[in-house]
């Protein structure tokens, strides 16, 4: 086929479209539409994208409830089989689910989304198998550990047949089995983090689907929140420290290509949290205090997470400048946002209350100003609110937090409602008037 | 769509090496020709993947009665001693810091291993998964017979012990 070799789908189907349109408007004979309709494959090409994708959620939904069958009947216990009788079942359902998947997928059948929903099928089966096989031979353990195979054991088919659904799967039960050993266990996998975002990631780039790279992410986040909220000593440093490594891991994440959907609002999201609720005064006493005389060194090693999360975020940072950044340039509200994080881990370095105090206010003014101004440029509705809510609430706090007089207060409160609304009023007029300009 | 085979065969094998290494490590305990019957109590909450199940505990995890038990053991792994009274019941005879040699022992006592903690020894047999059918029966027994319960369990030569079954009504064979 001379020009391109792999036209894509979409290419395809409009092309049939058009086909039918000069043959009815008798452009070109029976003839040459049959002969483009061969050349291009037409005849091979499903009905169209949209009731592709329907089917495979039918499928992907059928899979998924003939899977909670599959675990609610061994949860029942099938008392009635001999033990031998059982492993072999289940372990003829287990490569019979695998194996149909694979008849389904080859190029003589052409049924993908029945072979991904045969293979997820597969998945839960395995998950039952661990279950029934605990049950059989009395096995003792954490619930946390079943699940951690189970997701061990289809993070393998995962990658293997490039299922998206297993890979989802895969994430939130681990997920499972990492919190019930935090929480129900009281003890942390100093692995999880790395290993989830490294496979999590790979996956996503490898697979192109963002999506995929986004979940990995809240998985990633989820688990680093949890275990800093559980952690036994200091909480806060562990959680000012790793929130600012994630903004700057998910900030340097959304120039990647193929970069997870919204990491770059989650880190702006992330960064913005991060300065303002630290940019109390009492609560920087406190901050620095809770450091006591250790070394930074020292709270740095201490705890896994905190290198973790710098080491992840220098790596894919240097990845997004060999990449990303140096093709397309930083825009300026990434460019504050992380003078802002730089900021405050600077001021937290040196250990002054009132300097922390001030560089959490700066860095929280910085973002403010730096969403003002790209939704005002940009005509992006949603940062210049958020930028203007960031002002008006850093602002606010300060006045209700320090110790001023009712009347000072009074008019800072009318003049900050007061500069607000009209900014509102003007971003909205100005939007109105680009969106109605010829 | 185009799936690599051998990397599917790989994923599969891993799933079937994840199953078998969950059986193996207690199976020649499970597949031992003479097993030892165990005196139970019950308790029985809810398991999310697995239906119900009853944890167990047995008179002989409570041991520091018994002669060579002394405070250093505890929260150690220690062996204990079994020896059989004339119904066929294993009780505690001794405790052990180390796995005897040949000749410490009587020549019908067994030797399981546990760890000692708190809350008596563990021996690696507390979970019995309960078939749903059967749950008001095995309720039941323990509740108002827990003296008939018995626990069938296999011991390997290190000790290591896995449970095989329940008898509801008493040692079977036994008068």
């Amino acid at each position: 086929m001379a020009g391109n070799a792999n036209p894509s789908d979409r290419f395809l189907r409009q092309l049939r479209t058009e086909i039918s349109a000069w043959t009815a408007e008798g452009l070109i004979d029976g003839n040459t539409a049959d002969a483009l309709h061969r050349r291009y494959r037409l005849d091979a090409l499903p009905h169209s994208g949209g009731s592709r994708a329907f089917l495979f959620t039918v499928y992907i939904i059928g899979a998924t409830l003939i899977g909670g069958g599959i675990i609610s009947f061994v949860a029942a216990n099938w008392a009635f089989l001999p033990a031998p009788v059982k492993v072999t079942g289940l372990v003829a359902l287990l490569l019979g689910l695998h194996g149909l998947g694979y008849y389904l997928a080859l190029p003589a059948q052409n049924r993908p989304g029945l072979a991904q929903a045969a293979f997820l099928a597969g998945a839960f089966a395995f998950g039952a198998c661990i279950g029934l096989f605990s049950q059989i031979f009395h096995l003792e353990g954490h619930f946390s550990t079943g699940f951690g195979l189970w997701a061990l054991g289809i993070a393998f088919t995962a990658f293997a047949v490039r299922s998206i659904p297993i890979a989802h799967l895969a994430l939130a039960v681990s997920l499972i089995a990492y919190f019930g050993q935090v929480f129900d266990r009281g003890e942390s996998i100093w692995w999880y983090l790395p290993l989830v975002t490294c496979l999590g990631l790979g996956f996503a780039y490898w697979t192109r689907v963002p999506l995929t790279g986004t979940a990995t992410l809240l998985v990633a986040i989820a688990a680093t929140l949890g275990t800093v909220a559980t952690s036994h000593y200091n909480p806060s440093n562990e959680f000012f420290v790793t929130a600012v490594g994630l903004s700057l891991l998910l900030l340097g994440l959304s120039y990647l290509p193929h970069a997870p959907l919204g990491s770059r609002t989650l880190g702006l999201t992330l960064a913005a949290l991060t300065a303002y609720s630290t940019s109390f005064l009492g609560g920087g006493r406190e901050f620095v205090r809770a450091m006591g005389s250790r070394e930074i060194s020292e709270i740095l090693t201490e705890h896994y997470l905190l290198p973790i999360a710098f080491l992840l975020s220098a790596l894919f940072w240097g990845a997004a400048g060999g990449l990303g950044i140096l093709r397309r340039g930083l825009s300026p509200l990434v460019v504050l946002a992380l003078s802002g994080n730089g900021l405050l881990l600077a001021a937290w370095i040196a250990q002054r209350p009132f300097g922390f105090t001030v560089a959490a206010n700066l860095a929280t003014a910085m973002l403010a100003a730096g969403m003002l101004w790209q939704g005002a440029h940009r005509g992006e509705r949603i940062t210049y609110w958020s930028g203007l809510s960031l002002a008006g609430l850093l602002i606010a706090s300060r006045f209700l937090e320090y110790d001023t007089g009712l009347l000072v207060k009074s008019a800072v409160f009318i003049g900050c409602g007061v500069a607000v609304v009209i900014g509102g009023l003007r971003f909205e007029q100005q939007v109105r008037t680009q969106e109605t300009a010829p | 769509m185009k799936i690599n085979g051998f990397a599917l065969l790989a994923a599969v094998a891993v799933q079937l090496a994840i199953l078998g290494s969950m059986v193996a490590a207690k199976g020649p305990a499970r597949f031992s020709n003479d097993p030892v019957y165990l005196q139970v109590a019950p308790y029985d909450p809810y398991s999310i993947l697995s239906g119900y199940y009853a944890t167990l505990t047995y008179r002989i995890a409570w041991i520091d009665t018994v002669p060579g038990w002394d405070d250093s053991l505890l929260a150690q792994t220690v062996y204990v001693e079994l020896s059989p009274d004339e119904n066929g019941a294993y009780s505690a005879r001794y405790v052990h810091a180390e796995f005897p040699r040949d000749g410490e022992i009587a020549e019908d006592a067994r030797i399981i291993r546990g760890t000692s903690t708190s809350r008596g020894v563990v021996y690696g047999i507390e979970t019995y998964f309960v078939p749903e059918t059967e749950r008001e029966t095995v309720e039941t027994a323990l509740r108002e017979r827990p003296g008939e319960v018995f626990a069938e369990v296999g011991i390997d030569r290190r000790g290591v012990a896995a449970l095989r079954t329940l008898h509801l009504n008493g040692i079977p064979g036994s008068h």
